[in-house]
């Protein structure tokens, strides 16, 4: 039997039903919509600052773009708008699949790891709220390196503490510039579709791809484990 | 009534950091060039909402296309996997295909490129740009693609603003793109002058968060309801205007105090 790789997983709407934000979205800027440009501006600016060399926690980035797509539409963005917003971005539930997707890779001997941009502090809160803290080995946060995925030093410190080659672990995610990134620092990826999400195909298509955990979980075991 | 309200209170906010950040950067450096950006800058996207309403049967989805190009681009050069901005944009659009459940051609992506090229100018710009180049500025332009300048057929040159520049520089010549700094210092460095004395202009908080880490000055163009970013640890525009006539405004105060 082959070897079994290590499989890391991103967690914010890889794991957890990010469409959960949308309500916030309407309540404070009444547009449904927001919700995707919000998290689109969210990721943009983690890599733009990461390009300039700043770190600022994820949820504080998340809450100035709230608040920037708020005076766009001359909306003033409250501190109760804000904790809101981080709140439920921390107690987002996991999509209905993943629990026992998870649960049947660990009892298929896989070791599970997460590796998020939220701090350590929020992703312990989101993984205690899903009830999915268990199932994971150990979970690193972008806070370790300062630099937000795909920057390729967020996916070393990784590397590093699991002490295997790069080409052992796996990252599963369901934003193709995460698994650029994964790739790029020399670990196999594999894509989740999740709706609102596709393959870019201009850039390093994953090997396995799946519409969700459960058909990239059958993959991972009829690979290694069959 | 409702987007006349939306702009007034964009521009009372944006005012008051423009006040600060311009008395800030009076006591401190004088620009002498100015590096604008180009598509959604100086050049209006808004033509291209015709496209994306065809295509998607909803023109806002070019705010959508716009911004995952941008952020793949960032991603490509986070990751060294450098892409052809054509190639981004036009890959970008076929995964919005996917996503929306539309069948697109391979007409469709040459379609945008082409409108993409022959984008109109904002109506403030070819006076704004004359007047900078009157108070003695060197302008020159620091688009993300080199297809955005290189040929007579480009997009400055079709919007008829080419030669108001002295040179147009192209991030992706360095097999990058911005905000990485290097694209910046490019500037300062082929025209022999310090970083401090380049402002870039853009209409994207992005754009300028990139040059501030390269040591330039910087001016949002805050147009459409562009908001700059309030986040500590975040360096804030020198300069902020609605347009460029009131950026021109304030740039040419900072020269001649």
């Amino acid at each position: 039997m082959a070897e079994l790789p290590l499989i890391v997983f991103d967690v914010n709407e890889t794991l957890l039903d990010l469409e959960t934000m949308t309500p916030t979205f309407e309540r404070i800027l009444g547009d449904r919509s927001a919700m995707r440009l919000w998290f689109m501006q969210l990721i943009t600016y983690s890599q733009a600052l990461t390009l300039a060399d700043i770190y600022v926690p994820f949820t504080d980035i998340g809450a100035a773009i709230l608040a920037m797509l708020g005076e766009a539409r001359g909306i003033k963005i409250g501190e109760a708008d804000r904790r809101e917003l981080t709140d439920r971005f921390a107690t987002m539930p996991p999509h209905a699949e993943v629990p026992g997707a998870l649960w049947r890779l660990k009892s298929e001997s896989f070791r599970l790891f997460t590796l998020t941009n939220n701090t350590a502090a929020i992703s312990r809160r989101q993984l205690a709220h899903a009830e999915l803290l268990d199932v994971f080995e150990q979970c690193f946060s972008v806070d370790e390196s300062h630099r937000y995925k795909p920057a390729p030093e967020a996916y070393a410190v990784v590397t590093r503490a699991l002490k295997v080659s790069a080409a052992m672990i796996y990252m599963v995610a369901c934003h193709t510039w995460d698994t650029v990134g994964a790739v790029s620092a020399s670990w196999n990826a594999a894509f989740i579709k999740r709706a609102g999400n596709d393959v870019i195909d201009v850039l390093p298509e994953p090997p396995i791809t799946g519409c969700d955990l459960n058909e990239v979980a059958d993959r991972l075991i009829a690979t290694y484990r069959r | 009534m409702a987007a006349m309200a939306e702009v007034v209170l964009a521009c009372t906010s944006a005012a008051a950091v423009a006040d600060k950040r311009s008395r800030d950067a009076r006591s401190t450096h004088r620009p002498t060039v100015l590096a604008f950006d180009v598509t959604g800058s100086l050049l209006n996207m808004g033509a291209l909402s015709p496209f994306f309403e065809r295509l998607f049967g909803d023109g806002s989805v070019v705010h959508e296309w716009f911004g995952q190009t941008i952020l793949y681009s960032e991603t490509a050069t986070l990751t060294g996997r450098f892409t052809a901005f054509s190639d981004l944009s036009g890959g970008i659009l076929r995964m919005l295909g996917a996503i929306h459940r539309v069948a697109l051609r391979s007409a469709d992506v040459d379609e945008l490129k082409e409108l993409l090229s022959t984008l109109p100018a904002y109506p403030d710009v070819p006076l704004g740009l004359r007047r900078l180049k009157d108070a003695g500025f060197r302008l020159v332009a620091l688009p993300d693609s080199s297809e955005s300048v290189s040929s007579k057929a480009g997009p400055l040159a079709n919007a008829g603003l080419a030669e108001l520049f002295d040179k147009q520089f192209a991030a992706d010549s360095l097999r990058q793109y911005k905000p990485s700094r290097t694209t910046y210092a490019m500037v300062s460095q082929e025209l022999n002058v310090s970083a401090a004395s380049v402002c870039m202009v853009a209409a994207h908080v992005w754009n300028l968060i990139g040059a501030k880490s390269a040591g330039c000055l910087t001016a949002l163009l805050a147009r459409n309801g562009v908001a700059p970013l309030m986040l500590a640890g975040v360096p804030q525009p020198d300069v902020i205007g609605l347009d460029l006539t009131e950026v021109a405004d304030a740039l040419v105060r900072l020269k001649a105090p």
